[in-house]
This record gives structure tokens, C-alpha cells and sequence, in this order.
């Protein structure tokens, strides 16, 4: 069809409409005519992705299971007996890597009690942000401004939550302000996320006024938020892995890696409701082997772990005090 | 409306398996593909701009507003259909070669990852910084252009199965393919088609196509059409085509889809006479156009009225209304009559051989060369850029008058329907053959035809065309300056020579006839364009 006045018109027209959009949401987000359509829309797609990642996510989890479990069962010439057995397989598999994640997270949650309603990531958001959808809502209690957490530590928050659905800003977010406080000494500050494409995009930045207890290996926990919103206390964040001191700055800065595996989120927890107590430091990861003759065995028997990419404490950081780790983390047993 | 359903719900595929699958992914570079971005710019090269306007303002809401969107609402809205707009404008590449339109498709789609960006960082300016920008930039550009021939191969596909056309007519000198896609937008309908008539004209245009019409034939107009050129290729041997004519239709399997393939490509890549706005004898026998879908019955020649009937000349179905009214059966014999009427006399036994062999269900216009009287290769068939005649139909769809020298028979000569443009055809036929003893035939007005006709023919056209400023005086007198030999044609190329290049969008009407810069004062309008030479047509 041809470029005619009556086009241009149509584009003039939806240029207009998208920027009074535009203007309508920079002016003031959450007026009426953006809640309104971000609901309904949000209804909609959410049910949509829901949809669609229930058809995907099983292709995928066969396809993660298929490669990292079954080496033997390439026999080419059984391949037509074998194909459903392999699909038993790695269904069993998949419920078992689901279960280790489930259960890693109610470990956590027993341990800090907290409360927590597991739910799947089921979309990534498009651009620079950093936020996930996942498929649990209101109907499972929750609500904007809520802990997000994985097996290993800090997700991010809840920033808007749907009937079925609810949308995580996750901690590496350039928007995202995490309150932290240091593992041993509990010197207090604060990890912002560094947006999507930035040079560490996986890193924290870390800030703590009192920069002299800036260690690589420097563990951190959460602080408890008002009225434990958004976040709970003592939620792991992550590990200090280079500390950026200037001298005579007001805050030492520090760059963390946070615990939880940002860019492979699968199953996520909400904390629905935090815990009476705070717990410290006592959900930290136990403390690492010590150098001793028997490292090469222990490291061998942590393989459970290292599969799933947990961001363990690791050798370097082996040497550090942890004073809180050791009067109150009692050992418990890691496998399941 | 099955159409726009199936678009609707491609698009709504392509934002949730973007949402879902790829922005999970973690590829090079942290960037991601942008699948919708690529599917509005394929939608707007395939649809035109309405559609890709459409297509990506609906894509943009429905990221801005699908549950992970956390940016400011109409952010991507803004910017898809921009680039919607855009990619319309580049399609005419997707007809000349492959190379040509992947290279406008990355080129949009890297103007769609800058303006997203620029957007973000204008709007979100604390949290995206000019380096995350530019460190994300390049992977996602390239990953986009690495997959945007995937999205442009199945947005033609899915064209050419709904049976769309690109429209060749629109943007674009490539010959036209029997003249029956003349849009009907430019010839701005005065008087009795009025906003409706153009309003349902042209959103017929707009899904384009012939309903219906042709579309499972192997290799039908529409099909053809809808592919283009560079679907097609220049040689039919080497033709990487998609669609009609060349690989995704398979090689050629019996003599006759060879043939039809060697037409079709003949036809779509300028081998036929497209300089020819006319052509002396018969056409060429690769070009005939297909299933002339008009009744033989109708051959109301001299149609003079404006406005008066279906102005399609010669075989233009009549409307019901019109069918049953008893008119003159007159047409009107001008001087050239009394020799082809002689001939026709002479030639008398081998028409009625002609039409004997052919069977009646076979389509009339091709035998209507015997029906006329005016048989064989001996006698000269003219056509002034009457839409009908391949090649010719970039003259349609604008109301220039049609002169057509026994036209009765030339194929396809009235598929430019829907133009009030009037049409004056000199019947020059033997009035004893079959055409005129089969319906209602040549239908005349004679009081509003004879002032036109009377002198040298083509003063009186000056009176239809939407270019008629009334200085009829100026026109006149320059005209003799121009050469002896060019008188004939001189009535079709006035725009050079008398008119500056300078914008004809006409300030009474229109939506934007307030607004001083849209008219686009000096540039070059849309009539103008259809005049440059680029064009090669009438004017």
C-alpha cells in the first residue's frame, strides 16, 4: 500500500499517543491511565507468558538435564527403547535438580524461618532493566515490596504484583539499593546493582562507610528494611571480591558477587512473611574446608554443590576470620 | 480480518517468545536479539506503512506494558513504530534484490537498537549510561542483523500465503504485472466517489489484494505480484525467489509451469516492452495476462461520462444498475473505422475460426482480438497507458484520461476500476462480431463526449485530472513548442516541462491542508514522482 496523507496520519497520530504515554508515565507513574493499562495489559501477557514458559521451561530443563546428566545413554542402536526411558531419565533428574534447588531454599528459609512461596521465573524484561516475572501473585500472597531470594542468597524485590503473576527488580539493577552489613564486624552499608551492560554487570557495587573493614572474601548479609519491606534481615547478598579503596574517600567501595545466580534464575523464593528474630549471620554458607591434607577429598565431596554453580566461599577467602560464622552456624548437613 | 487476526497474532508470538525465551539468554556481548523489533521492520517492508505503523505500535505498547516492563510506558511504542514507518519506506528494496532489502531490513534494525537507546538514556538517564549503551549496542545490532533475514523470509512467506501483494505499483519502477493492482489513492475521487468511495477503495488496498481471486492458481498476478523482484530474480534460472516464480516454489515441474515461471519472470523483471506504454500488433505472447476475470459481454467501449458507470473502459463488468438500462448501443465511429471495417471484412473468416477454436470457458479477452474484428498481427492496437496493457499500468491509478484505439479486446484493459478518471475509447471495431451481440455493449454518453473528442483529442482531458489548475491557456501554448513527432504522446508528459517540481498536494483538501509544513513545499510529492523519468511512465 502506498505512503499517503491518510498514513501519515495514522503515524502522526501514534506518535502522539505514544509520546503522551510517555509524558503521562514520566509525570507521574502511577496515574490512573498507567496502573489501568499496565493491569490489564499486565493480565493478559502474564497469563500469556505463563502459558508459554510452561510449554518452554520443561524443553529447557530437558535440554540443561540432557547435557549435564546422561553421558550413557548414546547407544545409537537402541536409540528407539531408549528414547523414553532417557525422558524418564532426565524428568527424574529435572525433579531432582528442582528438588536439591527447593529444598537448598526451604533449608534457607528453615534456618533464617522464614517464610517463603517458591515460584519459576517465567519472563525477563526487554532493555537495560533488570526484572523477571514470576508465576506466583496476590492469589499466593504476595505483595509489592517483598524479598526475593533464591537457594543461595539475594534476588531482588517484589515491584509489582499481579492476581497470577509479579515482577522482580533484581539486585543488579542500576536501580536496586540493597542495605547490607559486613559478616564479621557488621559494619553497615549499602550494594547498588550496576545495570545491564556495564562493565561487571554481574558485580555489585558495594559502599561501607567504614572502609577499613574491606577484605576480599568479606561476606555480607541484608539489613532489615522498615517493617522488614522490602527486605528482611539477614538474607546472604554475596562476597567482596575486590575492594576499590581511595584513600581519603568518605566510603570505601567494593565489588561483590552476589550468591544467587542472577543470570540462570530458575525457582526463586518470596518471603511472604520474615522472621521474628533476626537471624545474623546464621544463614551464611558453612565455612569453608580448611587447607588441610584432606582438600582434595573434601572438594570432591562438594561436588553436589559445585554443580549448581554455588558462589561457595572458595579457597582465598578460606583464611578470614568469621567469628559469627563460627559462635552461631552450626554445621549442618549440605546434602540431601 | 483473517489478516489482521493472524498478524495480530504473530506479533503477540513474537513479544512473549522475546519476553519468555530470548532475553533469558545470555549471549555475546550480554546482548539479545530483538525479535520484535525485527518482525515490525519485516511487517512494515512486507505491508506498507499503515501496517507497519500498526504492527509497531502495537508490539511497543505490548512491551512497555507485558508484566517485566519496569520503563516508562510508550518508550517502545514510540520507537517500533518509527521504525515501522521506516522500514515502508525501504520496501521497494525487497524488490530488486536480496542483498538490497536485508541491507535496508539491518539498516532499520540498527536504528531501532540507536533510537531505543537514545530513548533510554534520555528518559532513564541515571540508570543507562552512554557506556552500557554502547557496550550493549554492538552485539544486539549484530545479532540482529544476523537474524533478520530469518524474520524477513517468513514475514514474505506469510504474505505470500495470506496473498498479499507488495504492491508493485507503489514505490517503485518495476513494471507492472497486468496492470490490475492500481491503487486508487492517488486519483483522488472527485464528486461522485466521494470519501467513501476512497475509503473503500483504498482500505481494499490496503489488505491489498484480490480477494479471493487468483490465489491458488500457480503462479496467479497477486502471487506474482506479491513477490517482487528480487523474489523473483533477474533470470528465471537463477531466480532465488520466494514465492511465485523460483525456489520456495520449487523447480518447474511440467512444460506448463516452466512456461508459466518463464512469464511470470519475464513479466516481473522488465522483459516485457516496459518502456512500452503501448505496444502496436498483439501482445507479446508471454504476457498475456491471466484469468481477464470480465465478462466478453461487456465491451462497453466509449464510455465518456465521468463518473458514469464503472469507468474501466472497455471490459469493465457492468454494475447492476446499470445492466438492465436500455441505452444507445452506439459507439462512436471516428475516421479509422471505415479501414478497419474493411479489414475486419477481409478478416471476417478467420475471427470466426479464432472464436470457433476457442472454447467458451476459456477466458473471453484473449480471443476477443478475433471478437473485434480487428484480427491478427495486421492491425495496429494502441493503447495510451490504459492500465491493461503490461507495462503500462504504472499510468493507472491516475486520473489521466485513457484513449484506447479499439480497445475492445486489449486484455485487461478495464481492470483499473474504481478511477472516475474518464476513459475515451475510439471503437474502431466491426460492429457485426460477437462482442456487441453477446450483453450490452458499447455504451455511450454522447452529449458529454463529443466536446472532449472534438478537435485534437486531448484537450478536453484536462478537465479530469486532479492536476487542473485552469491554466489551460499556458498549456496550450506551450505545447507547440514542443516537437512535431512528440505531438501524440505530449498530452501525457506535461509535468517536466510545464509544472515545476514543486509540491501538488492540493491545499483544499486533506487533513493537513492547515498545516504549512506538511505540505512539503518544494520536495517532491507523490505526483511529481510518478512523473520522473526514474519512473519511465506517462508522467
Amino acid at each position: 500500500m502506498r505512503d499517503t496523507r491518510r498514513t501519515r496520519l495514522l503515524l502522526a497520530i501514534t506518535l502522539v499517543a505514544a509520546l503522551a504515554l510517555i509524558a503521562i508515565d514520566y509525570q507521574n507513574g502511577s496515574s490512573s491511565v498507567i496502573t489501568t493499562l499496565r493491569k490489564t495489559v499486565g493480565a493478559v501477557f502474564g497469563g500469556a507468558e505463563r502459558a508459554v514458559s510452561s510449554l518452554t521451561k520443561p524443553v529447557g530443563r530437558f535440554l540443561d538435564a540432557g547435557a549435564s546428566g546422561t553421558g550413557s545413554a548414546s547407544q545409537a542402536a537402541m536409540k528407539q527403547q531408549l528414547i523414553r526411558l532417557r525422558a524418564e531419565l532426565s524428568a527424574a533428574t529435572l525433579d531432582r535438580a528442582q528438588y536439591r534447588q527447593l529444598s537448598r531454599l526451604l533449608q534457607l528459609s528453615g534456618r533464617g524461618s522464614y517464610r517463603v512461596v517458591a515460584a519459576s521465573v517465567i519472563a525477563f524484561a526487554q532493555g537495560y532493566r533488570q526484572t523477571v516475572t514470576l508465576d506466583a501473585g496476590r492469589a499466593d500472597g504476595i505483595r509489592p515490596q517483598q524479598t526475593v531470594v533464591d537457594g543461595n542468597g539475594l534476588v531482588g524485590q517484589v515491584v509489582s504484583a499481579s492476581s497470577k503473576t509479579c515482577t522482580v527488580l533484581l539486585a543488579t539493577d542500576a536501580r536496586s539499593v540493597v542495605g547490607v552489613r559486613l559478616a564479621p564486624g557488621g559494619q553497615i552499608g549499602w550494594v547498588t546493582g550496576q545495570g545491564r551492560g556495564s562493565a561487571g554487570a554481574a558485580l555489585l557495587k558495594l559502599q561501607v562507610l567504614d572502609s577499613a573493614a574491606l577484605k576480599v572474601g568479606t561476606q555480607l548479609v541484608t539489613v532489615a528494611s522498615v517493617r522488614n519491606r522490602p527486605f528482611v534481615p539477614g538474607v546472604p547478598v554475596g562476597k567482596v571480591v575486590s575492594v576499590r579503596g581511595k584513600a581519603g574517600a568518605l566510603t570505601g567501595q567494593a565489588l561483590v558477587r552476589p550468591f544467587a545466580q542472577l543470570t540462570g534464575l530458575d525457582v526463586v523464593g518470596i518471603v511472604v512473611s520474615p522472621p521474628r528474630r533476626d537471624p545474623r549471620f546464621s544463614v551464611l554458607p558453612p565455612p569453608p574446608p580448611k587447607p588441610s591434607p584432606s582438600s582434595v577429598g573434601s572438594g570432591g565431596s562438594r561436588s553436589g554443590r559445585g554443580q549448581t554453580g554455588t558462589p561457595s566461599p572458595s579457597a582465598s577467602a578460606s583464611v578470614l576470620p568469621r567469628p559469627g560464622q563460627a559462635a552461631v552456624g552450626p554445621p549442618q548437613p549440605r546434602h540431601t | 480480518m483473517t489478516r489482521k487476526l493472524i498478524a495480530a497474532g504473530a506479533l503477540t508470538a513474537v513479544v512473549l517468545v522475546q519476553l519468555t525465551i530470548v532475553n533469558g539468554l545470555s549471549l555475546l556481548g550480554g546482548g539479545t536479539p530483538d525479535l520484535v523489533l525485527l518482525c515490525v521492520i519485516a511487517f512494515g517492508m512486507t505491508g506498507g506503512p499503515a501496517v507497519g505503523v500498526i504492527a509497531g505500535f502495537y508490539a511497543g505498547l505490548a512491551l512497555d506494558l507485558a508484566p517485566p516492563a519496569s520503563h516508562l510506558v510508550g518508550q517502545y511504542a514510540l520507537v517500533l513504530c518509527l521504525v515501522g514507518y521506516g522500514a515502508s519506506k525501504v520496501r521497494f528494496t525487497l524488490r530488486h534484490s536480496a542483498f538490497l532489502a536485508l541491507a535496508a531490513a539491518a539498516a532499520m534494525a540498527a536504528l531501532g537498537e540507536i533510537m531505543a537507546a537514545v530513548l533510554a538514556l534520555m528518559l532513564d538517564s541515571p540508570d543507562v549510561s552512554w557506556a552500557m549503551a554502547a557496550r550493549l549496542l554492538p552485539p544486539s545490532v549484530l545479532l540482529d542483523i544476523v537474524l533478520s533475514p530469518v524474520t524477513l523470509f517468513v514475514s514474505v512467506r506469510l504474505a505470500v500465503a495470506l496473498g498479499m501483494t507488495l504492491a508493485p505499483l507503489d514505490d517503485s519502477p518495476v513494471p507492472e504485472t497486468g496492470g490490475s493492482a492500481a491503487p486508487a489513492t492517488v486519483a483522488a475521487p472527485a464528486g461522485a466517489a466521494g470519501m467513501g468511495g476512497v475509503s473503500v477503495v483504498s482500505g481494499a488496498r490496503i489488505r491489498g489484494m484480490p480477494r479471493g481471486r487468483r490465489r491458488g492458481a500457480p503462479g496467479g498476478d497477486s502471487l506474482a505480484a506479491a513477490t517482487g523482484r528480487w523474489l523473483v530474480g533477474d533470470v528465471a534460472e537463477a531466480a532465488p525467489a520466494i514465492g511465485a516464480v523460483g525456489w520456495l516454489a520449487g523447480p518447474a515441474k511440467s512444460r506448463r509451469a516452466r512456461r508459466e515461471q518463464a512469464r511470470l519472470t519475464a513479466t516481473l523483471t522488465g522483459a516485457s516492452p516496459r518502456k512500452g506504454v503501448f505496444w502496436v500488433g498483439r501482445h507479446p505472447p508471454g504476457l498475456v495476462p491471466r484469468a481477464p476475470t470480465t465478462p466478453p459481454s461487456t465491451s462497453g467501449l466509449a464510455r465518456l461520462r465521468p463518473g458514469s458507470g464503472v469507468p474501466g473502459s472497455a471490459v469493465a463488468i457492468p454494475r447492476p444498475s446499470q445492466a438492465g438500462l436500455a441505452r444507445p448501443r452506439r459507439a462512436i465511429h471516428l475516421g479509422l473505422a471505415d479501414e478497419q471495417r474493411k479489414r475486419a471484412r477481409r478478416a471476417n473468416g478467420r475471427a470466426r475460426t479464432t472464436r470457433l477454436a476457442a472454447p467458451a470457458s476459456d477466458g473471453g479477452a484473449r480471443h476477443r482480438v478475433a471478437v473485434n474484428g480487428v484480427v491478427g498481427p495486421d492491425l495496429p492496437r494502441i493503447a495510451f497507458g490504459t492500465g491493461g496493457l503490461p507495462g503500462a499500468g504504472r499510468a493507472a491509478g491516475r486520473p489521466v484520461p485513457r484513449i484506447a484505439f479499439g480497445t475492445g479486446g486489449l486484455p485487461g484493459a478495464g481492470r483499473a476500476a474504481g478511477r472516475p478518471a474518464p476513459r475515451i475509447a475510439f471503437r474502431s471495431a466491426s460492429l457485426g462480431s460477437a462482442a456487441r451481440a453477446t450483453s450490452d455493449g458499447a455504451r455511450t454518453a454522447p452529449g458529454s463526449s463529443a466536446p472532449g473528442l472534438r478537435g485534437s483529442g486531448y484537450r478536453g482531458m484536462y478537465r479530469f485530472g486532479p492536476d487542473y489548475r485552469g491554466d489551460r491557456t499556458a498549456r496550450v501554448r506551450r505545447r507547440r513548442r514542443q516537437p512535431r513527432f512528440a505531438r501524440g504522446m505530449s498530452g501525457y508528459q506535461p509535468s517536466r516541462s510545464r509544472q515545476p517540481k514543486t509540491a501538488r498536494m492540493r491545499a483544499g483538501h486533506g487533513a493537513f491542508r492547515r498545516v504549512p509544513w506538511m505540505r512539503r513545499a518544494g520536495d517532491r510529492s507523490a505526483v511529481w514522482r510518478i512523473g520522473s523519468t526514474r519512473m519511465s511512465g506517462l508522467r
